[in-house]
């Protein structure tokens, strides 16, 4: 049994007895001021009232003082209270030898006494309050301007927005710290720091608390902080101890940034996001973390308005991948394709990124423009005459990422120009010479490579 | 009257005949009746007070509207495998091992949580659970559980997305699939390849953007072709229905003794009497009909073409099952299908019916999906092969699903199960979604949703965002009010996205 810390926690149930009876002394000394006829008997009861107060804070800093020996309260903020308490106590008891006659002093002193009496209450039970709840506490749910004269908008962490943009995402500040400030903060701030333990800061976090280190840098499961908030609720060490528990998706990003290092700066863009975390992000916090497609990345100019019409002009459906975007689709719309409609596509070379050729007799010559159309992404050759001597042209395109060319002659020679395709996501070969073995070595040697085969045609 | 007048004039003593004709009705209307020429004229403008004007004055150009696509579509084209009459998603894909010790006790009164039934079985004395006939198992990387009647489609779950969680409003059929079809459950909206076909336009001029196959091989509840109407929006967008026979349009050839070299000059001068007309009275129903005039001149060539079996290798016909081979069954349907989507026809919606089982469900769905599962499987095959899966979205779902709880008496071998709007199960697969993946949870009684709701309006976002659409962008001006498929709702369902 611990006696000092039992008595200590009637000290914020005492205090009310001499604040009460201060103020209630304080009010009558002001009443027989402003009438003195109708009060003229209440001296008895104002020097009663006071001298019971003092007596009353003079118990309440005693408790008060076993309480603070329990530790976890901001140094600066309990000193002021301690002092302020004891000499709130002191004062009383003078001013209650001024009023019994027994302390000589003009009469206006005790009016300046009775002022000195409010104001410190005020402040010595405020600082209280702060030591208890939380310096934010009284001030949490004030209208806007209120907070703003008080100062306290723009530093409170706990409603910090997240940036709208990915790479200015800082996953301590905007996604952990915000959780930990409205989970942990009320009872381990910078004021209040149970088991002295500041969770709002980073700088807290890492200097731990009484019983050493909370957070392990890589290491989730040696790290306190995951370990408490992970515990069965119903266990003794369970944090937070009351209130609402942290969810399945704060401590699966909390995991994901300890087993990271749990760095203060890191950014959401610097590090590499596993797909949990990935659908976490998008369905709790609406961050969309999937890597940019390349036709968002890519800067071209637009085609000129001549050069689009040359190109319709020689047989193409052409339109941009959407509304004001650069880059363009472009279709072959006849029946068969000559050279010098395919030299057409030099016109917009770097614009074209989708580009469909299938089925138009296309010869493997032709593929040499093909080849050179730089930002092309997605290539649909199928059902072509062309074979691997075509397919070396296109051993340049390095943003190539969709290849069809089922039912075409391509054989296993051209397996080597697939592996210099260094973005290739997906490669069509169905009704291919290539052979079964020559697709599974493929896939061993592209595994990053989706290779799509088809219905076995039986001979 | 404008120049169109003067042309026609100069070109043939019939015209100018008609031409007469023409100038009598307008003195008519225009001078003598004064204020009732305005009435009247209103009356047969009506389109072009309450529409929006833009669109009435294109007739050929069948490109979409300026400004779309709104962002980089990932869909192209679309396959809507529509299976009418409410597929029980607890004999198909809804696993729900539990009700095994729950079979034949009472439905609890949390679970159903005073939902009102339909007149079918709300007056029934017990509502006893019924696990499935089926049997379940787990297939593919995924793990996906799917019932014994759905072998071929277990082989491809890997690339199919799951929604489990889809629900809707309506729990009866008309309303139900009219609120599918046109995100309302009344008649006069329109239909969402209308939508698509209005706001993206055509990849291909020589056939429909919006085609509808029904299979022959099934009955059931009856469809109506305001399903894939054009509700409000100009009717060249409403979908072309191809029968379900040998031949799939109708007088496509040119009638014995007939070379038809003489049809392009008819259909010239029909066209000049029809802008005539459209210069007169502004109705934007001229233009849609000079417009189908020339889509059949067109598709004379590009149907018989397009609808061309004879080409089909043994292999392929056997991949979609035998059914495949006779011309209108569901089976020949999704080969159609492949063969217009290989056209870039942008939305091909097939319909089958008889999914509607109140009794005797076991056998019924059985033949259900002996009939459907295989041709499914390898039309999401075949597009794969051929590199179509890569920018067509295939879709499989009905109106609604099925209850936990037997209509009808219960025995060993026989149940049925009643409407239930609470939840069921969709699929997808191809442009966009993820695969071998599933999102969305029932409870253990298949009745209430527990995780990630779908509305059928977030499907409707979900698909025209797969497209390139932002769904509260396209909209249409009717009757002093702009509309949208998915009205004031719809939350695209970022997370099966790929």
């Amino acid at each position: 049994m611990n006696v000092e810390l039992f008595l200590g926690r009637f000290h914020p149930l005492v205090v009310h007895l001499p604040i009460g009876f201060l103020l209630l002394a304080v009010i009558m000394e002001f009443l027989s001021r402003f009438s003195k006829s109708k009060f003229k008997n209440l001296d008895l009861a104002i020097s009663i009232s006071i001298l019971l107060g003092g007596i009353g804070a003079i118990g309440a800093a005693i408790i008060g003082y076993l309480l603070a020996g329990s530790g976890g309260y901001d140094d600066q903020t309990l000193f002021w209270h301690k002092w302020l308490g004891i000499g709130l106590s002191a004062l009383a008891f003078l001013a209650w030898a001024m009023k019994i006659g027994y302390v000589k002093l003009p009469k206006s002193y005790a009016s300046i006494m009775m002022v000195i009496l409010v104001v410190l209450v005020s402040v010595t039970g405020h600082l209280g309050g702060n030591l208890t709840h939380g310096k934010d506490y009284l001030l949490h749910y004030a209208p806007e301007f209120i907070q703003n004269m008080a100062g306290m908008r723009g530093k409170d962490i706990g409603n910090q927005e997240i940036p709208q943009h990915v790479d200015s995402i800082v996953v301590f500040e905007h996604l952990i710290q915000p959780v930990l400030h409205k989970k942990c903060g009320n009872c381990h701030n910078e004021t209040k720091a149970n088991g002295g333990l500041i969770m709002t800061t980073i700088e807290g976090l890492n200097e731990g608390g009484d019983n050493g280190e909370v957070i392990v840098g890589g290491k989730s499961y040696e790290s306190e902080l995951f370990l408490r908030t992970t515990l069965p609720q119903g266990n003794r060490k369970f944090m937070p101890p009351k209130g609402e528990p942290m969810t399945y998706s704060e401590l699966r990003i909390l995991e994901w940034w300890l087993d990271n290092g749990a760095h203060a700066k890191g950014k959401l863009s610097d590090l590499e996001i596993p797909d949990k975390i990935q659908t976490i992000l998008l369905s709790d916090y609406q961050i969309d973390t999937k890597p940019k497609p390349y036709f968002d990345i890519v800067q071209v100019s637009p085609v000129s308005e001549n050069e689009m019409n040359e190109l319709i002009q020689a047989g193409f459906s052409v339109s941009p991948l959407s509304d004001g975007h650069h880059l363009l689709q472009v279709r072959f719309d006849g029946e068969e394709i000559k050279s010098k409609q395919i030299e057409a596509l030099l016109l917009a070379k770097e614009q074209i990124t989708w580009l469909e050729l299938a089925n138009k007799s296309l010869s493997d010559e032709m593929l040499m423009v093909v080849g050179k159309l730089t930002n092309l992404t997605r290539l649909k050759l199928s059902n072509n005459p062309i074979t691997n001597a075509g397919i070396t042209y296109l051993e340049e395109l390095e943003h190539l990422e969709v290849l069809n060319l089922y039912s075409t002659e391509v054989t296993n020679e051209s397996v080597k120009s697939f592996k210099r395709l260094p973005t290739l996501k997906r490669l069509y070969l169905w009704k291919t010479n290539i052979t079964n073995e020559g697709l599974e070595s493929l896939k061993k040697e592209l595994p990053g490579v989706n290779i799509v085969d088809g219905t076995k045609i039986k001979p | 009257m404008c120049h169109h007048h003067n042309i026609v004039r100069s070109d043939n003593k019939d015209l100018q005949k008609v031409e007469k004709q023409i100038d009598r009705r307008e003195f008519l209307t225009k001078t003598s009746l004064g204020l009732g020429a305005m009435a009247l004229g209103s009356l047969l403008g009506t389109e072009k007070l309450f529409a929006s004007v833009s669109d009435t004055n294109s007739i050929s150009e069948l490109n979409g509207l300026p400004g779309l696509p709104h962002f980089v579509p990932k869909a192209k084209r679309i396959v809507y495998l529509f299976q009418s009459g409410g597929p029980s998603q607890l004999e198909t894909f809804d696993y729900k091992p539990r009700l095994y010790d729950l079979h034949g006790q009472d439905l609890p009164a949390s679970v159903r949580q005073g939902q009102r039934l339909t007149g079918m079985s709300a007056d029934q004395t017990a509502f006893p659970m019924t696990s499935s006939i089926f049997n379940f198992k787990q297939y593919g990387e995924s793990r996906t559980w799917v019932s014994e009647l759905m072998p071929y489609t277990a082989e491809i779950v890997d690339d199919l997305c799951f929604i489990k969680s889809m629900h809707t409003e309506q729990i009866n059929h008309d309303p139900a699939i009219t609120f599918f079809q046109t995100g309302h459950q009344l008649p006069g909206r329109p239909s969402i390849g209308a939508w698509l076909s209005y706001g993206l336009g055509s990849d291909n001029q020589d056939l429909p953007t919006f085609i509808v196959l029904v299979s022959k091989n099934a009955g059931g509840q009856p469809l109506y072709a305001r399903l894939w109407g054009n509700g409000f929006l100009p009717t060249r967008h409403q979908g072309v229905q191809f029968r379900s026979g040998k031949d799939p349009v109708l007088y496509l050839n040119n009638p014995d003794n007939y070379d038809g070299t003489d049809r392009r000059e008819m259909l010239d001068y029909l066209r000049r009497l029809n802008e005539v007309q459209f210069d007169s009275y502004g109705d934007p129903e001229i233009n849609a009909r000079i417009a189908q005039y020339e889509m059949a001149y067109r598709m004379q060539t590009s149907v018989p073409e397009a609808t061309d079996m004879s080409d089909e290798p043994d292999y392929i016909y056997e991949m979609y099952g035998e059914d495949s081979r006779d011309p209108g069954t569901y089976a020949a349907n999704c080969l159609l299908a492949r063969k217009l989507l290989e056209k870039d026809v942008k939305f091909v919606q097939l319909y089958h019916q008889g999914w509607d089982q109140h009794g005797g469900l076991p056998a019924g769905i059985k033949n259900q999906c002996k009939n459907t599962d295989q041709a499914t499987a390898a039309l999401v095959k075949d597009l794969k092969q051929r590199g179509l899966l890569e920018d067509t979205l295939v879709i499989w779902g009905g109106e609604f699903g099925r209850t936990v709880y037997s209509q009808g008496k219960l025995t060993a071998t026989n149940y049925g199960r009643d409407h239930h709007p609470r939840c069921f199960t969709m699929w997808m697969a191809g442009a966009g979604v993820k695969p071998g993946f599933t999102y969305g949870q029932t409870d253990d009684f298949s009745y209430n949703i527990i995780k990630d709701p779908v509305h059928v309006h977030d499907f409707h976002a979900t698909l025209m965002h797969l497209c390139g659409v932002d769904h509260e962008r396209l909209t249409f001006k009717h009757q002093g009010r702009r509309y949208r498929l998915t009205d004031v709702h719809g939350h695209v369902v970022k997370r099966i996205l790929t």
